[in-house]
């Protein structure tokens, strides 16, 4: 059995681990309001937006439009959203694992894989991997920008165009509640036109000023801009959320560990005093005798 | 139906919601007016100024990047790059901007997309500039 000093010293270290998750909860709750709201500032430029693209998308043939078409694939590049800090549950481990999915269902279908990894975590766990990174990006979700949605966008759209690569995945997590998050992968190229928000609604009859084509050139590098942009805003919502889970998780654990603690303490305790009073009752029978 | 509901968003925000009687455009090819019972109209927006003038006849001006807007119905539905109400831009950082965008601007060879970033950055900043020195011009008289 473990010393008294030994119970003490743990006892110490735990609850002062616990003071450091406790506010690090706090800390990822007030950063978790922040990024939710700006998730949901977003949100109605995306629904106009995905409105007039599927809008404009029924009335042009859209199989004219490089960016709509979908070709044979040779190169496959995945976009990974990860997180630069750690302590966040399981929040990267299933990007890692979906990423890891992808990219072996890509090659076996005889495909080539490319990553290109937002995060440090995501960044220094593939490079220990047998895939080819070719930009990682660490230091952006600290303090993020529509700018590096923008330029990232900008590069994937041109490499698509120059052919050297034919399809672009993007591996996120979704944020659905406080308490919940969802992997999920969605195509960003060649671009899926929006389903229609009521499939059955009449199309309003728009004048078009310049031309539905013309607007389409216009709208196309705004539209995946955006899709970036939303996915990076998501997934850093529900970074702060899973922190949030976790460390909530571990103050709890610490509490209960720091309770059996206590009780294992105390029994030492008692042992340690019944058996010195046996000891001094059996010395004092001993001299009696 | 005799106002408009406007809704003007960015990717970042949604800027401004709220009804006006008239709206003064800056559409890719020439501004253009809309008025209650426009036809439903789709169009492409260069980067410029915003005049919305509500029902007491005051007006508010914004300073948008390009983007598209909608009119469909009483709604007008923007969809800008970037949007800045005249009283909130800050002057300071505009011309700062805009010192910054020219200096690179020296630098760079014409019809890089770079370039055109700038150009396009700089010209923002002026809008900026004028709508703000404006804006303070009125509030002062």
């Amino acid at each position: 059995m473990a010393s008294l000093k030994a119970i003490r010293t743990r006892i110490r270290s735990i609850k002062s681990t616990q003071k450091i998750t406790r506010a690090m909860k706090m800390v990822a709750a007030a950063r978790l309001r922040r990024s939710q709201e700006q998730a949901l500032a977003a949100r109605p430029y995306e629904h106009l937006m995905n409105e007039v693209l599927s809008g404009v998308a029924q009335r042009v043939d859209l199989e004219q439009y490089p960016l709509f078409k979908a070709r044979d694939v040779r190169c496959v590049e995945i976009v990974a959203i990860t997180s630069d800090r750690g302590l966040c549950g399981g929040f990267n481990g299933i990007i890692e694992k979906k990423v890891r999915k992808l990219a072996d269902e890509a090659r076996a279908n005889g495909q080539e894989v490319v990553l290109r990894i937002i995060g440090k975590k995501g960044t220094e766990y593939f490079r220990r991997r047998e895939v080819e990174i070719r930009k990682s990006y660490t230091g952006l979700l600290s303090s993020l920008k529509f700018s590096s949605a923008q330029e990232i966008a900008t590069e994937l759209t041109m490499l698509f165009n120059e052919g050297r690569i034919d399809k672009v995945l993007l591996v996120y997590n979704e944020f659905v509640s406080a308490v919940a998050q969802k992997a999920v992968e969605r195509q960003l190229l060649p671009i899926v036109p929006p389903e229609l928000p009521k499939p059955d609604a009449v199309p309003v009859d728009y004048i078009y000023e310049p031309e539905a084509t013309a607007i389409l050139d216009d709208l196309l590098p705004r539209y995946i801009t955006n899709q970036m942009w939303a996915a990076l805003i998501e997934s850093l919502a529900s970074e702060n959320a899973a922190r949030m889970t976790a460390m909530d998780a571990a103050t709890t654990n610490a509490t209960e560990m720091i309770d059996k603690l206590t009780i294992q303490l105390n029994r030492t305790r008692q042992a340690a005093i019944t058996s010195e009073l046996v000891e001094i009752v059996s010395g004092a029978e001993a001299l009696k005798g | 139906m005799d106002s408009i509901e406007l809704e003007i968003t960015t990717p970042e925000k949604l800027s401004f919601k709220g009804m006006v009687s008239e709206l003064i455009l800056p559409g890719a090819a020439g501004s253009l007016g809309i008025r209650p019972g426009h036809a439903p109209l789709l169009c492409a927006m260069r980067a410029g100024i915003l005049t919305a003038i509500t029902d007491d006849g005051k007006s508010s001006r914004f300073v948008l990047g390009g983007g598209f807007f909608e009119v469909s119905g009483d709604h007008v539905r923007i969809l800008a790059d970037t949007s800045d109400k005249e009283d909130e831009i800050d002057l300071e950082r505009a011309k700062a901007a805009f010192q910054d965008a020219d200096e690179k601007l020296r630098h760079l060879t014409f019809g890089t997309s770079e370039h055109l970033h700038q150009w396009r950055r700089r010209a923002r900043a002026q809008l900026r500039i004028e709508l703000a020195e404006q804006n303070a011009a009125k509030t002062s008289s």
